[in-house]
């Protein structure tokens, strides 16, 4: 929590913002009392700085959708709201481009590209996202797999650095190599190397049709070739589990694109699988974005790999929904996760079978004592070194989030 | 002062080291053997190497910059050198690590859609190797018949189908890359699936200032089930750029969208690679649509349409493949045509919003014929991304100077226009001091903090990218000066 004698600084610093205090929000075991809210973006260096200079750590708060993302921080004194820093600032319905501040409501946005006749290619992880949260967090959604990663979207941003520099990168055309993509770096950056301000971003052409479908499917493989339809831009499928036939195998799609594909493919799926029209909301449902589950893994999969990940999951107990489309599965556990060797054991299971694929495993949501004494992304060494080499460099005094990212920078 | 830390290097104890690593038949040194690695395909700006070395594995690269360092020597990685900034150049009197001997496909892995190959392998050969499984790899620079992979990574190449297929980042899933320490690093993964910072999103495009990559795993594409290509004729440019804006706004996602004009028709009608383009043309549009073949026959339509509102005076859609292929000669054919202008060409590239492009095109030419200079332009119109071209002789007194303050003129305006300095040719020595136009010094320090990240002394590829400032030096105390030797 904020030391009494950190309060007036970070007030001076705040400008015309303000310096919430309010009940105990608890993010990881840590009790935060206070919200500092800018109210605009000029205000952050110097707010930045004011923490270093008190020697305390903020945790940026977007939507409040994804808080505990990444590892247990090391020290957190307050939240960072970027709420107050909102607002479209341009969209060029002749381009396709718009820009907007971090804080802008995805559901703002979306409504505005909407009306300029294009769509918005990110997905709300839940009520009240932001730009910045999502962003930050850089989670795909269940569209990801016709959107692009939210990486794939965003022309260039507006960062204030940890070490309390306003700088930018990239810019609003839709192609460009002008220096490093530091904007790859930053968005996923989980608040903990800058702040990101503003945003440009590409936005796609809307579809000519959309369309649900869902059904069951006899084998977890029968889904990939449905996820590669041409018009399929998401795919969810809920994996078996232990008992044969304790739950079928369902699948929801999302079908976009011209109306004459979107339809074939749509009898096809019908012919050939089974599947039927669905209500569009099944998507957002089975991905279950929302769930409170006391323990989440992102796990790697690839195509060729479903079949042993389905099996060794039903095996573990837990309830997953794979990603076809994306080469991933989110696995949860209600239950059988309470004691610290169950929980290091189902962490090994999700380990495994992520390294079958060649990628790492992300705890995504875990019980915080346990969480505390490890790293939930369990990536190898090089990139943990360079890592922690980027936050020393980003945002050396530790400011944001310290412990947040791989290797516990 | 930073550049009084480095040890005088020895050359000949240098040379005999990289020898006992590669061999003495991948090692060259004398004069002659050099004088092809004096400059990439931006021949404007040349440097001579220490020494070339031409590694055939991962554990020599390894040790190649391992003795460079131990010979306080930078190095720079050069894929096939037919980069247009000059990023391949040994600046800094730099050992040259030639990746192209690294050239093996490791996996084509068809259930999966990946491959994983080394930076040697050529672009388009993993197409063809992959072709046969009905997928290929999408970015396509228009040197993809010499280019290579790690060249490609090194640039975030793109290419005529950027537009729908994205660029080289949109298609690597993860890397293998040896960092200017001599350590190996594996970064991203298979699935693609995001663990951690976006690394692998970092290093693609870096210009090889980040390291070398050995090995990547890259993303293979289905061959669309139709293509349908059709060549647009116009009056004038305006009405072609209007008619991109068009198809752009309706809604259709081409995978290709590129402009001729009118200076450029002329040099490629009156050369080998004339397609019969009508010399009166103001302009000439291809645009390339692929995708589900129930669907195309309705956005051909809805092309035309647009076409025959904005004016087009001739409408051909490619009735087979031969016809396509005839129809893109006349875009691929461009730079060929030019060299029958003049001895040298100067390929810029530049991007801006693609409502700018009526504008800020008539104005780079007005720039040329101010500077009384040959210029004309082909470019990716649908992602706004230029390319001026600049055919002169160098010979002549004072063309050069011209063709360089008609250069720097023409990123002034694309900059006021919104735009940016380089779209898809990388910043390298080319545009090293033209960064200013687009970043701050805050931002330039951001970007070398990324740098002093993974290359904390500045040894590998120095010189590049980044303008070099006196505060470069005082905010990385590590640096050794690489950054502050003048080029060649």
């Amino acid at each position: 929590m904020l030391a009494a004698a950190a309060l007036d600084p970070l007030r001076r610093a705040l400008g015309g913002g303000e310096l919430r205090e309010h009940a105990a929000c608890l993010v990881d075991g840590a009790a935060l009392r206070h919200t500092l809210v800018p109210a605009r973006a000029e205000a952050l260096p110097g707010l930045l700085r004011a923490l270093a200079a008190t020697q305390s750590a903020a945790l940026l708060r977007g939507g409040g959708n994804r808080l505990d993302y990444g590892n247990a921080p090391a020290r957190a004194d307050c939240l960072l709201s970027l709420e107050a820093i909102r607002g479209i600032e341009e969209l060029d319905a002749e381009d396709g481009v718009c820009r907007a501040r971090a804080g802008t409501p995805l559901s703002e946005l979306r409504a505005a590209a909407q009306a300029a006749g294009w769509e918005l290619p990110l997905d709300a992880p839940g009520a009240g996202a932001t730009l910045g949260g999502v962003l930050a967090a850089a989670e795909c959604g269940p569209r990801a797999q016709g959107y692009g990663r939210p990486r794939d979207s965003v022309l260039g941003l507006d960062v204030v650095l940890g070490s309390g520099e306003a700088t930018r990168c990239g810019g609003r055309v839709v192609k460009n190599v002008t220096g490093y993509d530091l904007a790859k770096l930053y968005t996923g950056s989980i608040g903990a190397l800058c702040v990101i301000a503003a945003a440009w971003l590409r936005l796609r052409a809307r579809p000519e049709c959309v369309r649900v479908l869902a059904g069951e499917l006899d084998s977890a493989r029968a889904a990939v070739a449905a996820a590669r339809r041409g018009s399929c831009r998401a795919a969810l499928l809920e994996l078996a589990r232990a008992a044969p036939g304790s739950r079928p195998r369902r699948i929801a799609l999302e079908l976009a694109g011209p109306e004459r594909a979107v339809e074939r493919d749509a009898r096809e799926l019908e012919q050939e699988l089974g599947l039927r029209e669905a209500e569009p909301e099944l998507l957002d449902r089975l991905g279950r974005r929302a769930s409170a589950a006391p323990l989440r893994v992102r796990i790697p999969v690839l195509a060729g790999q479903l079949d042993a990940a389905e099996r060794a999951l039903a095996a573990a107990g837990g309830e997953s929904v794979a990603w076809p489309g994306l080469g991933f599965a989110i696995a949860e556990w209600q239950t059988g996760c309470e004691t610290p060797a169950e929980l290091d054991a189902l962490a090994r299971c999700c380990a495994e079978l992520a390294r079958a694929s060649r990628g790492s495993a992300v705890i995504l949501r875990a019980p915080v004592a346990w969480k505390r004494a490890r790293d939930v992304f369990d990536l190898p060494a090089g990139e943990l070194a360079l890592t922690r080499a980027l936050k020393q460099r980003f945002d050396p005094a530790g400011v944001l989030a310290p412990g947040r990212l791989p290797g516990r920078a | 002062m930073a550049s009084e830390a480095r040890a005088a290097p020895d050359p000949r104890a240098l040379v005999a080291s990289l020898e006992r690593i590669v061999g003495r038949a991948a090692c060259l040194s004398r004069p002659a053997e050099l004088l092809v690695y004096e400059c990439d395909g931006l021949t404007l700006h040349t440097s001579d190497p220490a020494a070339v070395v031409l590694p055939r594995t991962r554990d020599e690269v390894v040790a190649v910059v391992r003795a460079c360092r131990e010979h306080a020597v930078p190095f720079v990685p050069r894929g096939a050198g037919t980069g247009l900034s000059g990023g391949a150049l040994a600046s800094s009197g730099a050992v040259v690590i030639e990746c192209s001997r690294l050239d093996r496909i490791w996996k084509i892995d068809a259930e999966n859609r990946i491959a994983v190959v080394e930076p040697g392998v050529v672009n388009a050969d993993l197409s063809a190797a992959v072709a046969h499984l009905g997928l290929f790899y999408a970015p396509d620079p228009s040197s993809q018949k010499a280019c290579t992979i790690g060249g490609n990574i090194a640039e975030n190449s793109g290419g005529p189908h950027t537009l729908k297929y994205g660029t080289t980042t949109n298609h690597v899933l993860a890397l293998e890359l040896v960092l200017p320490s001599g350590e190996v690093v594996e970064l991203g993964s298979d699935s693609g699936a995001p663990a951690g910072l976006d690394l692998v999103g970092a290093v693609v495009g870096s210009e090889g200032t980040l390291g070398i990559v050995t090995k990547a795993t890259l993303r293979l594409t289905p061959i669309p089930e139709r293509v349908e290509t059709l060549l647009l004729i116009f009056a004038d440019l305006v009405a072609a750029c209007r008619t991109v804006g068009g198809i752009i706004g309706s809604g259709l996602v081409p995978a290709a969208l590129e402009i001729v004009d009118r200076r450029t028709i002329a040099a490629i009608e009156a050369s080998v690679y004339a397609a019969g383009l009508p010399q009166d043309a103001g302009a000439v549009l291809i645009v390339e649509l692929d995708g589900a073949a129930v669907a195309l026959p309705g956005e051909v339509e809805r092309v035309r349409a647009i076409g025959a509102r904005e004016g087009a005076t001739r409408i051909e859609v490619a009735r087979d493949e031969a016809e396509r292929l005839r129809f893109w000669k006349a875009r691929k054919g461009a730079f060929g045509a030019m060299g029958r202008l003049a001895p040298d060409l100067y390929v810029h590239d530049a991007v801006v919003p693609r409502a700018k492009l009526p504008e800020v095109i008539a104005e780079i030419c007005a720039i040329g014929d101010r500077h009384g200079l040959t210029l004309s332009n082909v470019f990716h119109a649908g992602d706004g991304n230029l390319h001026p071209n600049i055919s002169f002789d160098r010979r002549k007194p004072d063309e050069l100077a011209r063709v360089m303050r008609a250069g720097a003129e023409i990123l002034e305006y694309c900059v006021k226009a919104g735009g940016v300095i380089t779209g898809e040719h990388g910043v390298g020595t080319e545009k090293r001091d033209f960064m200013h136009l687009v970043f701050g010094e805050a931002d330039l320090d951001a970007m070398r903090r990324l740098r002093a990240a993974f290359n904390p002394d500045g040894v590998c590829n120095p010189g590049k990218l980044i303008p070099t400032t006196r505060f470069c030096v005082e905010s990385n105390p590590k640096a050794r000066g690489y950054d502050a030797v003048p080029l060649g």
